[in-house]
């Protein structure tokens, strides 16, 4: 029992290894997959409008027009072309989407490692968050949507009030696990304070869990204020990839297909491409002594 | 047994309570002076407080309360109920459908690991989650409806009209594949991290040990194994279902609560809004009473533990 125990601290101090890890990180094909897709796509939202300067000109005259010569993306119902509009259209869900799950994680985060390591707020950080898994997500946009009127702040904070508890209840039983390890207990030992024990040696080692969190806040953040827009309850008239979703809809009825394939290829490009960076960072920090296999 | 269906049935009550609550005063901090929006243009501040008096908004907020309780009862309902039918059947559809094919996805990959059909499932699983749900539904609607024109254009009447029961199944596909479709990434990995432990267990092991084959090994041991995952899983899913059926139902303009909510929210019509809501409310509440239900049925240690 105390060398699994023994195996099991020396296999998390392994894992905790700075300048190891990041050589894995680099070796993982994953990593450099997701980080291509990523750098692309910021590039694509936020330098591409100065690159690709097809204008705004709203041409009734060049209206549904299929991709061709001088629009690779076509033009959509006012004539603009697509191409520009797609790449405008990408700095909202991106920004957007990394601001909430960014909010969301670190919420989850607090509360998953308080409910673990303080134990008189387990209960009621657990209540909460069951009560607020329990409903539909939908259903606190529409509503607040419904009273406050359409706004990208308050869309952004329900979001987050929404997701919050899911990294929460991971977070939570990640440290009812990791606070029974001796390192643990050695810390404690050696007279280290709550708040260090929780800074140096919990966050480190549950450091895999909250990457794939953020990864998992990202999607659902990025899906759901888009799902939010889809209804008229989200990002507003500024051009977004959802909104232009929810624009070629309304022409479903004609085979306008250059309208709705690219913004939802876009989407999941963005998920994606974080999701492939979050997995080959859990991989990469994964102590690779634990499953027998030879240290790469 | 008993004592936990009480327990459960008890907590169910509650939480409901507390919906209500949390909803009435939503409803009266935020909803703003009834008769000044009824009123509109023409709003004075004799008549605004006659109407008010008329409406009954100038009483104290329990007995406001007990008054909106009322109403949920006395036919304040009628239009959620009328539309609830047609939810349900896309629901239990939509969610069947995905359920079947997450149950396949996942034993496929299990008992076969590292395959090329492991592979080809795990991708076809991240695509489909990472693409909105809203997105490949009228993507799917394009290729199959509009282009090829397999599937009727328009949306299945409820109750169903003049289509014939031909053309009422045909349009089902493809809100119900739909439905399906955004369940199916993540159910079928929790169902296959399920299966992957039932399969690395001891029993098993014996099993095939004794000879059993592997059919029957997979249907007696891995898949009661992961029955208890398998219900817990739905409960987790059903707000998540729920979500994603509102907004298809808006992308293939179905009848449903979907449709009542946007009503309500375009034409501000609060109370039926926090009605619609309050039903939203019980149903997910009833369904993850009747999924632990089932869940204590199934594995004593829910009962005790």
């Amino acid at each position: 029992m105390l060398a699994e125990s023994a195996r099991e601290t020396a296999a998390w101090a392994y894992a905790a290894e700075g300048a190891r890890f990041w050589r894995r990180l680099w070796r993982q094909p994953l990593f450099w997959v997701g980080a291509a897709f990523l750098v692309f796509l910021l590039l694509f939202a936020f330098v591409g409008p100065e690159v690709w300067r097809r204008g705004n000109g709203i041409d009734v005259a060049t209206i549904f027009l299929p991709p061709g010569p001088g629009h690779p993306l076509g033009t959509d119902g006012l004539g603009r072309d697509y191409l520009h509009a797609l790449m405008l259209g990408g700095k909202l869900p991106i920004l957007s989407g990394f601001a909430t799950a960014l909010a969301a994680t670190v919420l989850g985060v607090a509360g998953g490692l308080a409910a673990g390591f303080a134990r008189r707020w387990e209960a009621i950080i657990l209540r909460v968050a069951d009560a607020i898994l329990s409903i539909p997500p939908l259903v606190p946009i529409l509503i607040i949507e419904g009273f406050f009127g359409v706004n990208i702040v308050t869309l952004m904070v329900t979001v987050t009030l929404v997701s919050w508890p899911s990294t929460a209840r991971l977070v939570w039983t990640r440290t009812l696990v990791l606070r029974e390890m001796p390192f643990i207990e050695a810390a404690r030992a050696t007279g280290a304070r709550e708040s260090e024990i929780v800074r140096r040696h919990l966050l480190p080692n549950a450091f895999d869990t909250i990457v794939a969190c953020f990864a998992t806040q990202f999607g659902n953040a990025v899906l759901f204020i888009a799902l939010a827009t889809m209804l008229g309850a989200g990002l507003g008239a500024a051009t977004n990839w959802a909104t232009m979703i929810a624009t070629s809809r309304q022409n479903m009825y004609n085979f306008y297909w250059w309208l709705v394939l690219p913004p939802g290829i876009a989407f999941a490009l963005l998920i994606l491409s974080v999701f492939f960076l979050a997995e080959s960072v859990r991989q990469a920090f994964n102590p690779r002594a634990l499953s027998g296999r030879a240290r790469p | 047994m008993i004592a936990y269906i009480l327990r459960r049935m008890a907590q169910a009550v509650l939480t409901l309570g507390a919906i209500s609550l949390v909803l009435f005063l939503i409803l009266k901090l935020y909803g703003g002076d009834p008769a000044w929006i009824m009123l509109g243009r023409f709003a004075t501040p004799a008549k605004v407080h006659a109407l008010d008096q008329a409406l009954g908004v100038l009483q104290p907020w329990p007995v406001q309360y007990l008054d909106w309780l009322r109403q949920l009862f006395a036919g304040g309902l009628s239009s959620t109920f009328a539309v609830l039918p047609p939810t349900i059947l896309y629901f239990v559809l939509g969610g069947g459908l995905g359920l079947m094919l997450a149950v396949l996805v996942a034993l496929v990959q299990a008992s076969h690991p590292g395959s090329w059909l492991d592979h080809l499932t795990s991708v076809g699983s991240l695509v489909f989650y990472a693409f909105p749900s809203f997105w490949l539904g009228l993507v799917l609607f394009l290729i199959f409806a509009v282009q090829l024109g397999w599937l009727p254009l328009v949306a299945p009447g409820m109750p169903p009209g003049g289509q014939g029961p031909l053309g009422w199944t045909l349009a089902m596909i493809l809100p119900v594949l739909a439905l399906a479709l955004t369940g199916v990434s993540t159910w079928s990995m929790h169902l296959r991290a399920a299966m992957e432990d039932a399969l690395a267990s001891d029993y098993v092991r014996t099993a095939r040990a004794k000879g059993v084959p592997e059919r029957l090994v997979l249907r007696r041991h891995v898949m009661r194994q992961a029955l208890l995952p398998l219900l817990t899983m739905i409960g987790m899913s059903f707000p998540v279902l729920l979500s994603n059926l509102i907004v298809l139902q808006q992308v293939f303009g179905l009848t449903g609560i979907g449709g009542l909510l946007e009503g309500a929210i375009l034409y501000r019509l609060f109370g039926l809004l926090l009605n619609t809501v309050f039903v939203i409310g019980v149903i997910t509440i009833l369904a993850n009473l009747v999924v632990d239900l089932l869940a204590a049925l199934s594995d004593p240690r829910v009962r005790f533990g």
